[in-house]
C-alpha cells in the first residue's frame, strides 16, 4: 500500500494503526536525518517526536502535490534548522545568508560531490555549516526540487540556488583542505 | 543523479545502524491518543455548549435542518388529502352526529 493510500484511509477511518504504519516506515529515516543535523541523540529524539506530531496535526493538509517522503523530509529539515537556530540564538545557520542573489555564476559540477568517497563525504559534511549541509542533503540525498527546498526553508528559489552553490563551494574547499586528490 | 550518488550510500549506511528508541514511539502514541481524545470531546460537546450559550443569551435553539426533518412530516404547504380532521375539532358534518352533539338543556 502506498503512503498516499494509507493517508487517505487514515483520514477517513481515524484508525491509529495506519499512522503507526507511517511511523514504522519513516521513524528511522527521520531519526537519521535529525541525528545528522543535530549531532546529539537526545535532541534528535525530541526533534523526531515533534516532527511526528507536526505530521499528525497536518496530515489533512498533505495534498499529494509532492511525494509524501519529500513532505516528511522538508518538515524534518525545517524543524532541525529551527532547533539549531534557537541553539545559536537566531544566528545564521548558513555560511552566508544573502537574500539578494543577483546573477548566479557558472554551475559547479555535481559529480565532484556525488562521487566523493563515502567516508570522506561524511567528514566534509561535518566540516561545513549545518545549513549548508542541510541544503546539500535535501538536494543530493533526498533529491528534492529547488522549489521544494525553498518551501522547506521559507526562502525564494533564487536564494536556494545561491545557497546550494555556496554550499558546494564550501564542501569542495573543505575537501581540498583535507585531501589532495581532487 | 543515480549513476553514482554517495550521498545515498551515506544515508543508507547511517540508517542501517540507527534505530530510534521505543520510548519515542510510546511518547508519539500517547500524544496522538491525547489529541484524538481531545478532538472527540470538542466534536461532541462544543456544538451543545454553543447552543446552550445561544439559548442563555436569549436566542433560539438551532432549528432542525432540512436533512433532520423526518420523512413522514408533510412538506410546507402540502395538504394531506386523506385527513380533514383539524386538531381540537370533534364536530362532524353528519346530521345524526349533530343531534348527539346538541347541548343538554
Amino acid at each position: 500500500m502506498t503512503d498516499a493510500e494509507i493517508i487517505q484511509i487514515y483520514l477517513k477511518s481515524r484508525d491509529r494503526r495506519y499512522f503507526h504504519t507511517l511511523y514504522a516506515r519513516y521513524s528511522v529515516k527521520i531519526y537519521s536525518r535529525c541525528i545528522s543535523l543535530l549531532k546529539d541523540e537526545v535532541s534528535a529524539q525530541d526533534a523526531m517526536q515533534e516532527v511526528f506530531m507536526k505530521l499528525f496535526l497536518n496530515l489533512s493538509k498533505f495534498g499529494e502535490r509532492a511525494k509524501f517522503s519529500t513532505w516528511v523530509y522538508s518538515i524534518t529539515y525545517n524543524h532541525c534548522i529551527d532547533v539549531i537556530r534557537k541553539r545559536k540564538k537566531n544566528a545564521s545557520v548558513f555560511s552566508e545568508d544573502i537574500e539578494n542573489t543577483g546573477e548566479i555564476a557558472a554551475e559547479i559540477s555535481d559529480s565532484a560531490l556525488l562521487e566523493m568517497e563515502v567516508s570522506r563525504l561524511k567528514v566534509v559534511l561535518e566540516a561545513i555549516p549545518v545549513g549548508d549541509k542541510a541544503v546539500l542533503l535535501m538536494k543530493y540525498q533526498d533529491e528534492m526540487q529547488i522549489r521544494e527546498i525553498a518551501e522547506a526553508l521559507n526562502k525564494s528559489e533564487s536564494a536556494v540556488k545561491m545557497k546550494l552553490k555556496r554550499a558546494k563551494e564550501k564542501a569542495l574547499k573543505a575537501y581540498r583542505e583535507r585531501y589532495t586528490d581532487l | 543523479m543515480d549513476a553514482r550518488n554517495n550521498f545515498k550510500k551515506l544515508i543508507e549506511e547511517e540508517e542501517a545502524y540507527l534505530m530510534p528508541p521505543p520510548e519515542v514511539a510510546r511518547k508519539v502514541d500517547s500524544q496522538i491518543s491525547f489529541f484524538d481524545f481531545f478532538g472527540k470531546i470538542i466534536e461532541l460537546f462544543i456544538p451543545k455548549i454553543l447552543e446552550l450559550m445561544v439559548v442563555m443569551t436569549g436566542g433560539a435553539a438551532a432549528q432542525l435542518t432540512e436533512a433532520e426533518v423526518p420523512d413522514f412530516l408533510p412538506e410546507k404547504g402540502e395538504a394531506d388529502e386523506d385527513n380533514d380532521i383539524v386538531p381540537g375539532d370533534n364536530h362532524s358534518d353528519k346530521p345524526e352526529d349533530r343531534q348527539l352533539e346538541a347541548p343538554e338543556k
